[in-house]
Parts: structure tokens; sequence; C-alpha cells
């Protein structure tokens, strides 16, 4: 297909076509006339694209790249010769020497006048707004308007996002189309007819109470303005973007791409890139919750705690007074502060008593300094960050099993599956762009199981749910593997071929019939036997998996059995199958490969092994490495409190309210002789520190990010740094200096060069690709390698090529539910906010649909407890207590509750258990037994002070009443 | 279960059934709906319902919808369409059978039954004319104002439907049994003024013929009342 060479997107767009069950009708490249030119229309193209390809424009409203042509506005119509009518370039393939015309006068009459009779009723563009409409009149030069003008709907301005302008609506429908077929969240429709036609929300709701989970994807459609992004910072003018900067989003693993547009160095909107893991797709997160880089909290000078202020860590600082514990210091002073700090301890108490926590939210090139700083400049590997708080398990199991950590095939492969697993994942509101591709692979044919005790968004387009009972994923899953083996669905070839340990698994499930586990796991035997059917015979089959998995001390063992699952019915090494644990943070992949782990050196290089000493110890100069595996997070904050550990370097993380059992954390932080903390507010975690340094924000930095796909992808700085904040890499190399090692300053792309040596399977990827592609897969190991996107294909990375069978027996989790803490507690997140809310509860849109804290629980649940929704609760477990709203939310089980973690004011993990699981050190943050009743008082509208503005009133009840967002 | 047979005596002067040699058929005969006027909630052959007329009087606004027999019936259509977003258009009219109209709130809960977005519902149950969007008498008259009709005094016709039953268009008359409303060509030309009161047509229609329309669907109805009072005790 060589004709596809060099057209960006050709070939691509012609396999997702396929994928989607809609084959073109012509496959191979097509000549035809096109006013009077000869020209080859490519496989999958339609005469508009092809004529767009030649620089030749042909109106269009209804049609936009990436969506189904659906040919309603007629704006695009061409004349064919030998053809009675005209038609709608769209949505017409050419045939080989047909003859188009798009301005004869014919087809020039009839695209003016479908462009004048729908400006006609279209008001003036409000400034700065891009009509395409608008557009395409002045470059045929209409103007006129010889009809009467008709009455126009009123502004909705419900949404705190969103305003809907429908007097300038042209019933193009792409919004329909983006909201359905794009993102399959099904709130748009076309109602009524005729003249009364109208774009309307679920039943002609106003748009702000409709169920809209404010994905922007109709607005990036809309061509005329009718849906528009509210403004937040100029209200009443839409001025052009000064610059716009290709980079991507800062929150979930997924991956998007963006485009920043910037004016005054302000973002001023956020537009979905078409990147290969989003296909110019962005949820709420990414297209709205930007602003907090404006926050006027953002710390913007060093700062060193006063004299004389304790730590105190029940009483957290103001993040708006910071100066009520800092004062303000030069980056001479604090920097010398901080190295002097952490070098006396290092003195004094030896390289163990140091410890430092990176983030998966910095860049690789962050990530890899910062691990090489800790173990070359304090000479420690006790260095982790927030992968022990997600996947830590996940990883364990897989290293075990298969030896790679990383997932086998990417989210896009869901498209070539016939049957999926999701498991102890929501990813409508965790990843809710790789969600749209799960939707669009059910629309497509392909079947979802469903595995969680939440019912969560998802059930809706399932084949099963299986919504079996918290703490029981063990019994579920070794129940789908014992009906594989006895209804022998097993695939023996790959067994045989490419699997070790068959027979100790086989013996160990004989226990495990799903007709002994429904009782433990409270999911039928039939529907557990029709699940693993289905699974097992299905030609192609994955599974994705979550924290819903991970975060439980028999976390390993969940991911074991799913490890299991692929390797017992084959379904591992092709497209369309595979395992997925999908990841949460931007950055995580890349920064577990970076080695940010405590085990580990980049590359997943064991600390113990010598040779990975020796190469690492040769590469970064430094002979005499720590050979002992490092302390994990939760250790490290036990560490503190036993004072072995008693200085530490934290860089973007929040372990104050990410860590279960948070009082215990916060109390492990005050009790550090030395705290540095570098971040862009004053988290909860900075509160407790000596010396804070303001780091730059994901918007003012370049640098590589490797998302759940293991694909690396560059982040370009959009605006210059805000007061004297500095570049994060340009500080860890001060550190690092002033610690005495010789490094110089150098930028990522220089990072990136030392990058390849130490993690050889991206030594492939070169600055220069990343610059002109964006995005390259790894494994690549060698310049110009495509990249794998599919592993395991022959062998697995293990010393035999073979994966191993690991059995786990059901066992039950730490604190299970008693009378004095009779439910279950169920940690997560939901879609509008981020882990610890310290970026998205001070973005003025996301903050002003979620303001409050909230705990959902079901129905029947609440009725026990003589609640009703929007009731102010108190929460308690053996380790506190929190106060928050309480929602009604049948996707929740009874006899539990549901509480996602973003909330200062109510945070979650006061409640969580800190007990580990024994291989991945990950702690049960979805399982813990507590107490729930009325609270005394509500809880303060806390948060960071904007929600205020932007939310009116009362609806919080009203949402209080739907099913949550969840 | 009693079938209610209308037996046809004049007052129906253009409805071509009763002409020439088929004069002992009842409408009903000729237009093979079993059931004019009530029709027995569990229905009868499967392939009835989709085909029967949607607009029954006494539908109940608060009715539970799809239960009991109605539970049945919503089963038996779905049975007949390969899924469920097939089966919206009879699915709606049950709906509206048993509530009289539909109100979002039951195009919610229609969206519910099959697993649809309430969008979609929306869009669909608004798209055709024949789902009532609003409460509507028990009779609802309509009256062809289109081309030929109104060349023959169409708007006459409208205005004493209207100004019999003591309505403004679109309203329901105080005493609950009528709404009168102006529609597009109701495909009867050849016999303006067409007039369509629930899913019978009333043909030729003057202004002049109006009162007695009106009587005769009163005795209708009360015939049907009285029958079912007898049926009941
Ligand atoms: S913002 Fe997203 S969910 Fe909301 S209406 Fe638009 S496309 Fe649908
Ligand atoms: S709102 Fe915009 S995208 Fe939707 S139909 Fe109207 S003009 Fe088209
Ligand atoms: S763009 Fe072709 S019909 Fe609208
Ligand atoms: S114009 Fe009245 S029925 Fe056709």
């Amino acid at each position: 297909m060589s004709a596809l060479d060099g057209v960006p997107g050709a070939l691509a767009r012609l396999e997702a076509r396929q994928a989607l069950g809609r084959p073109a009708p012509n496959a191979a490249p097509v000549r035809f006339t096109l006013d009077g030119n000869e020209i080859t229309a490519l496989p999958g193209e339609t005469i508009l694209q092809a004529a767009a390809r030649h620089d030749v424009p042909v109106p269009h409203l209804c049609y936009t790249e990436g969506l189904r042509p659906d040919g309603n506005c007629r704006a695009c119509m061409v004349e064919i010769a030998g053809e009675r009518v005209l038609a709608p370039s769209c949505c017409r393939y050419p045939t080989k020497g047909m003859q188009v015309s798009t301005k004869s006068k014919r087809a020039l009459k009839a695209q003016k006048l479908v462009l004048e009779l729908l400006l006609t009723d279209s008001p003036e563009p409000a400034p700065g707004v891009d009509s395409e409409l608008n557009r395409w009149a002045r470059q045929l030069g209409v103007s006129a308007y010889r009809l009467p003008r008709r009455a126009q709907p009123e502004p909705d301005l419900s949404h705190p996002a969103i305003e809907v302008r429908l007097d300038a609506c042209i019933q193009c429908t792409r919004c329909v189309r983006a909201c359905r077929e794009e993102q399959v969240n099904d709130v748009i429709g076309y109602a009524h007819r005729g003249s009364e036609a109208k774009i309307v929300f679920d039943l002609d709701d106003p748009m702000g109470l409709s169920t809209c989970v404010a994905c922007g994807e109709c607005v990036q459609a809309c061509p005329t303005g009718a849906l528009l992004p509210v403004l937040t910072q100029a209200p009443g003018e839409r001025p052009r973007p000064e610059r716009v900067v290709e980079s991507l989003c800062p929150y979930c693993g997924v991956g998007c791409q963006t485009t920043i547009h910037v004016r005054d160095d302000r973002v001023h909107a956020i537009e979905g890139r078409d990147g290969p893991s989003n296909l110019g797709r962005l949820c709420v997160k990414g297209r709205f919750g930007f602003d907090y880089v404006h926050h006027p909290q953002r710390l913007l000078k060093p700062l060193i705690r006063r004299e004389g202020v304790p730590k105190d860590a029940m009483q957290l600082a103001d993040p708006g007074r910071p100066l009520d514990v800092f004062r303000e210091a030069s980056w001479e002073e604090a920097l010398d502060a901080a190295a002097c700090g952490l070098q006396a301890l290092h003195s004094s108490h030896g390289p163990g008593a140091l410890a430092g926590f990176g983030s998966a939210k910095g860049s690789n090139e962050e990530a890899y300094l910062f691990q090489k700083l800790i173990r070359v400049g304090f000479g420690t590997n006790n260095v982790d960050h927030c992968t022990r708080l997600c996947h830590a398990s996940s990883v364990a199991a897989l290293m075990e099993n298969v030896s790679s950590g990383a997932v086998s095939n990417q989210v896009s492969d869901v498209q070539y599956a016939d049957c999926f697993l999701v498991i102890g994942a929501n990813p409508t509101v965790n990843h809710p762009v790789a969600a749209t591709f799960m939707k669009n692979a059910i629309e497509r044919g392909a079947k979802l199981i469903l595995a969680d005790p939440r019912r969560t968004e998802l059930a809706r387009h399932a084949t099963h749910v299986l919504q079996f009972r918290p703490d029981t994923d063990v019994a579920l899953l070794n129940a789908m593997l014992h009906t594989i083996i006895d209804e022998g669905l097993a695939n023996r070839d790959f067994i045989r071929d490419r699997t070790l340990g068959y027979e100790a698994l086989a013996g160990m499930l004989r226990a495990y019939s799903p007709e002994a586990m429904q009782h433990i796991c409270g999911i039928p035997a039939a529907e557990i036997r029709a699940a693993a059917r289905l699974y097992a015979t299905s030609p192609r089959a994955m599974i994705f998996w979550g924290m819903g998995v991970s975060q439980h001390v028999h976390g390993t063992d969940n991911a074991r059995c799913l490890i299991s699952l692929a390797l017992l019915t084959g379904q591992i090494g092709r497209r369309g199958t595979g395992l997925h644990p999908l990841r949460g943070q931007n950055n995580v992949q890349g920064a577990s490969d970076m080695g940010l782990i405590p085990m580990f050196y980049p590359d997943y290089r064991p600390v113990t092994d010598p040779a990975a000493r020796a190469y690492f110890g040769e590469l970064w100069g430094r002979a005499d490495l720590d050979p002992e595996k490092g302390l994990t997070v939760v250790e490290i904050m036990n560490a503190a409190l036993k004072k072995q550990v008693r200085g530490m370097y934290i860089m973007g993380e929040n372990p104050a309210m990410s860590d279960p059992d948070v009082a215990h954390a916060r109390e492990a932080l005050a009790a550090l002789d030395f705290l540095v903390v570098q971040d862009i507010f004053l988290t909860e975690t900075a509160s407790l520190a000596d010396v804070i340094l303001p780091a730059s924000a994901f918007p003012e930095k370049t640098g590589t990010f490797t998302n759940t796909d293991r694909r690396v992808q560059l982040g370009r700085a959009a605006l210059p740094l805000p007061g004297e904040v500095r570049q994060d890499l340009w500080i860890i190399q001060e550190l690092a200096r002033r610690l005495g090692l010789d490094w110089s300053h150098r930028e990522s792309a220089d990072v990136w060069q030392e990058i390849r040596r130490a993690v050889p399977s991206s030594g492939g990827i070169t600055w220069e690709r990343l610059e002109r592609e964006h995005a390259v897969t790894y494994p690549c190991r060698n310049e110009g390698d495509p990249g794998e996107s599919v592993i395991f294909t022959q062998s697995f990375p293990t010393p035999t090529g073979r994966a191993q069978f690991t059995p786990a027996e059901f066992r039950r989790g730490d604190e299970p539910p008693d009378a004095e803490y009779p439910l279950v507690f169920i940690t997560g997140r939901i879609l509008e906010h981020w882990h610890t809310g310290a970026m998205t509860r001070r973005a003025g849109v996301l903050d002003a649909l979620e303001p409050l804290p909230m705990v959902s629980m079901a129905p029947a649940e609440l009725a026990k407890l003589g609640l009703a929704p929007g009731d102010a609760v108190t929460v308690r477990s053996r380790r506190g207590s929190v106060t928050a709203l309480v929602r009604r939310d049948p996707a929740v089980p009874a006899g539990s509750v549901f509480m996602p973690f973003a909330y200062v004011e109510a945070a979650a993990n006061l409640l969580t258990n800190p007990k580990l699981d024994p291989f991945g050190k990950i702690p049960e943050f979805k399982y813990c037994a507590v107490g729930v009743e009325r609270a005394a008082t509500a809880p303060g509208v806390a948060g960071y002070g904007i929600a205020a503005e932007v939310w009116a009133g009362g609806e919080a009840e009203a949402r209080a009443e739907g099913p949550a967002a969840s | 279960m009693a079938e209610e047979r209308t037996p046809l005596q004049g007052g129906n002067p253009g409805w071509a059934g009763e002409t020439g040699e088929y004069g002992h058929l009842t409408e009903a005969d000729v237009r093979g709906t079993t059931y004019v006027g009530k029709r027995p909630p569990e229905g009868t052959s499967p392939g009835a319902s989709c085909s029967y007329p949607y607009q029954v009087g006494g539908g109940r606004p608060d009715a539970p919808l799809f239960e009991g027999p109605y539970r049945e019936r919503l089963d038996k259509i779905l049975s007949r369409y390969p899924n469920r977003q097939g089966a919206l258009l009879p699915v709606l009219a049950l709906a509206q059978e048993i509530r009289g109209h539909l109100s979002p709130e039951s195009m919610a809960e229609v969206a519910a039954a099959l697993g649809l977005a309430p969008a979609y519902v929306r869009g669909v149950a608004t798209f055709y004319t024949m789902y009532h969007k609003r409460p509507v008498g028990e009779h609802l008259v309509q009256v062809c104002t289109n081309v030929a009709c109104n060349l023959c005094g169409a708007d006459e016709v409208l205005r004493a439907f209207l100004a019999a039953t003591g309505t403004e268009p679109g309203q329901i008359s105080a005493d609950g049994q009528y709404t009168v409303i102006e529609a597009e060509c109701l495909g009867a030309c050849g016999f303006p003024t067409a007039v369509q009161v629930n899913d019978r047509y009333f043909e030729n229609v003057s202004p002049e013929a109006v009162p007695a329309i009106l009587e005769r669907l009163a005795q209708e109805a009360a015939a049907r009342s009285s029958a079912a009072a007898r049926q009941g005790s």
C-alpha cells in the first residue's frame, strides 16, 4: 500500500474503519477526475476527503474528520457527470473514472443555498467564536439573507463548564455523534421534527441537570459555537489564542494528547489532539481541569519553616497562608538549607536514614534523575513512589509469572477483541477515554464481562455483570479457572508449549468449583460458568484490571489468578488478547521504568544483582551502590516513626493524603528530623516540611511521559514559569551539586540520551523521533524499530521463555466487618477529582461540579440508618473518622460504603487499613471495616475556596438524588 | 373477553366499507382491528399488538407501566424484535395506551425498561405525531387543514369542532372528552374535509355535520361505559 505512505493517518483511518466493522467500499486507491484534474483517492477516502487532500475545499458542516459521515446538511453537494441529482461528497466514495465537479453552477447554487438558509437563522457569532458556517459563507461569498429569521431558543447556562446557545445550532448532529458514537455517553439526542427539531440533553433537561459527564466532546465537535466552553477567565469575549502548544494531559495513564491554547501566558482552553491513545477525545479533567496552574495558592517562592514553629500532624498549615508557618527565602538559601539538612543526617546516621519519594506525575527525566540522586547522592535504595499504592501487587505478580510488569497489549487492542473482562476497575471514571474505546468495541460486537463489587457505569453495556462480594476476588477467579479446566476449555497446546506449573495449579483448583465458591463470592455458579466459558471460547479475549484488584492484602494473588486465566486459555501474545493493568497516573509506567522503586534500577534490573549494580555503578560513576533493597512507601513511614529514617526528599507526592491510615503517615512525616518537599502547592505533606521548593506545573515543562500502553510521549512546555518557580529538573540537579555530585545542568532532551543507555528497551527512541511523531511505543531497542504494541507473541522474557502458573489460595481481607464496624469501606475516585485533589479541587470547573466531600451507599442501607441523600454522616474506623454528605447510589452493594479519597476536609485515608500485601507491599485501600452514623454537624465547604462563585447553590441536593457519578 | 362491536348505522358517510356488497361487515371486521374501543389488556395474538391503534381513550397518567398483563404484552413485543431498540415504537405505544400520553417520566421509564438512552427515546417519541407528549381528551379530533381540505372549508370545520367542544386547539374540554387539533394531510384528500377521531376516519365532514358526529361519539362512549359497568357487576 505504497499510496498510503506519507499520508498521516490514512492507514490508521482505514484500519479503524475496518475494526469498527465498516469496511470502506474502495479498498484500493481510485483514480477519478475532480474539477477537471485527475487525482487518486486513497483507500477508504470519500470524495470530500480526497478533495481536501488535494487542496480543493468543499464546504461541509455536518461532516468532520473522525466522526461518521451523516450526510444531513447538504452543504457538500457536488455534481457527478451522468447522474441526475447532486451527491453529498462527504458520504460518497469515488469510483474509477468518475467525473466530479465541486464548482459547477448547479453544485455551487446548492452549496450556497444551504449556507444562506442556515445563516438566516443564525446569530452573528460571538466575538472570538470561529464558526465554520461563517467561514464557509465568507469563502463562498454568501451574505445576503433573503428570508425572515425565525424565533430562536434562549441560552441554557446551567452547566458550570459548557454554555448551550442553540440559537446558533444548525442541527448538523455532530454533537449527537460525538456524545453517542465517540464517547458513548448517550446524553445528547435529536428530538422533535421539522422546523422544531432540536438538540436535547436526556429528556430535554437543562444541561447542568442532565447526566452529562462534561467530557466536552460535543463542544469540540460543534462547528458553530452552539456549544461553547464557559469562560471562567474573561467572560464576554473569546480572544484567539496567541499560541497553541502540542502537549499531553497531566492526569491519568491513558495518555491523551492535547493542544494547549495560550493567551497572556495563561491556559485559555484545551483541545483533544489526534494521538494514538485518544484519537482527539478527552474527558472532563483533561479538557476543563487546567486552571489549577493559575490558582492563587501556587507556591511562587522557596519557603523555609519559621524558627520555633513545631510540626503538628494534627493541625496542617492553611495552604492559603503559608507565611504563618514558613518564611520566604531565596533559592540559594533554600537549596543550601535543603542540602545541608540532608547531608548532616547522612553524616550522622548514615545513608539508611535518608529516603526519597518521587512522583508518577513527573516526567521520565525527572524520575530518572531523582532516583539517581537518591542512589548516588544519598547512597541508599530507599526511593519509591505512588506505584506502591496502586499497582505494586500487579507488577509483583507480572514480574513473577511473565517477567514483565507492563501491559501486554494496548487499550486500543480492545477493538480487535471478541470478549473482554474488566475487573476491579471503573474506567468510565478513572480512565474515561480508554472507556470510550471499550464502549466502541461493545457497539462493534465485543462482549464485556464486568466483575466488580459495585455496579459501575459499564454495567449498562456488559453481557455478564458479576457483582461479587468485596474481598472475594480470588474465590471468583479460581472458580472461573476451575470451570475452564473442568469443561475442557483450557488451551492444551499453549499450556504445553509456553507455560510451567500447570499441574500445581490444576491440583489446587480442584477445591474451587463454582458450586462451592458461589456461597463465598455471591455469584451463582451458572453465571460464573457462563462468564468463564465466554472468556475461554472467544477467539480473542482481553483482561483489564484496576485498583480493585491490586489494593488488597491479597492483591498479588488476585493478579496471579488473572494471569493464570490468560495463560490457561492462551489469550495472550496476539492482537485483541492479553493482560492490561490500567495504569493510574500519567507517568506511573515511566516512573517505574526509570527505577523509581526500591528494589529495581532502571529497566527493572534488581538492585541485588551484582551485574546490574556494576553496570549502573559504571554509568553513574559510583562504584559502591547500595546492594540492599530499599524500603517501600509504607515501610518508610513506619521507619520514620521509629526514627530509622530521619530525613526525606519528597518530590510531587502527597503521602499525608494518599497513604493508608493517614494520621499515622502524618505523624511519621512530622517525626522526621528534616523534610524537603518540592511541589506546586502547600500540600498536606508540604505543611510538615522544613524546606519547600516551588516546582513547575505540568504545562510549564517539557519531558517524556509513558502511558499505560507503554507509549513514550512528549509533553511540551506551554507556559513560562510563574514567580520564582524553577524547573523540577533544575532543582534536582542543583540539589545534586550541593550534595557533592558533579552534575552539569541538562535539559530533558540530554537526560533522555542517558536514559536510552539505562533503559535498553527504550534505547531506540530518539528525541527527534519523539518530536516528530509525538509518541513511540516500547519495546523499541534500536533506532527505527516501529515499537511493539503486542508483546509475548513468541515467548516470555523469562529465563526459560515460558510463563509460570502461580496458584493462589483464597484468603480473607485483614479487617472484616464486625458488630462495631459493620460495613465494608471501599475507597476510590470520582470522575471529577484526581487522587488527593491538590490539582482538581483547585480547578474551577471540576470543583464546581463536585465541590463537597461525599460517600455513597445503597438505598437499602440508607433506609436502614434512617438517612436521606444529602445528610451529613460520620464514617469511623479503628483509625479515625470523617464527616461527609451521603449519596444514594444503587451501584454500591448493601453492606458497604464507597468514598473518594480526594477530600482534604474528609480524608478517606484517615480510615483505611495500612496492612500490606506480603509480595507487592501494597496497602489494603479497598477493604476495611467502618461504621456510619448521622453526623452532628455538616462538613464545612472547604476545598480550596473557589467553588462558591461558580456553583449555584441547591444543586448539591439535586445531585445527591441521582445515581452518583462514581 | 367480551368484545365490543360497533355496528355502523349512518353517521359515517364517507367510510368506504359501508357501501356496496359488504354492508354486513362491521368497521372492525374490515379494518382488522378486532377490538375497536377497549382492548383486552392481555392482548390477543402476538402479532396484533403493534398494528393496534395507539389512540385509545381512558389512560391513567399515574398508572404503573408494564405491570400484570401489560408486562406480558411488553414481553410479547420484545420477543418479536432482534434487539431492544427495535421494540421502541410499539413499547411507546403501549405506554401511551396505559397512561394516555407520554410524559418525560414515561419516556424515562421506557428508556430504563429497554436499556436505551433517555435522549434517544425522547428523540423517537417526539418525532412521531401519534405519540402525545401532553395529555389529550378521551377523543382526539384531528381536523385536516391541508390543501384539499382547506379548499373545501376545513377551517370552518375546525372552528365548528372548537366551538362545539368549547376548547382552544390542543386543550382538553371541560368534561375531559375532547381535544381538537389541526392535522396535516390525512391521506383522504378525495373526501374533504377529513377528520380523524382517535383511530377512526370521518370523511366529507361539513361544519353542519359536527354536532351529529359529537353526538355519536358521546353515545358510543356511554354505551361503552355501561357495558363495562354491566360486565363489572
Ligand atoms: S460534554 Fe460529553 S457527555 Fe456531556 S453532552 Fe457533551 S459529549 Fe455528551
Ligand atoms: S449543537 Fe452544534 S454540533 Fe450540535 S447539531 Fe447544533 S450546530 Fe451541530
Ligand atoms: S457535510 Fe456532507 S452532507 Fe453535511
Ligand atoms: S388535504 Fe386533507 S386529507 Fe389530504
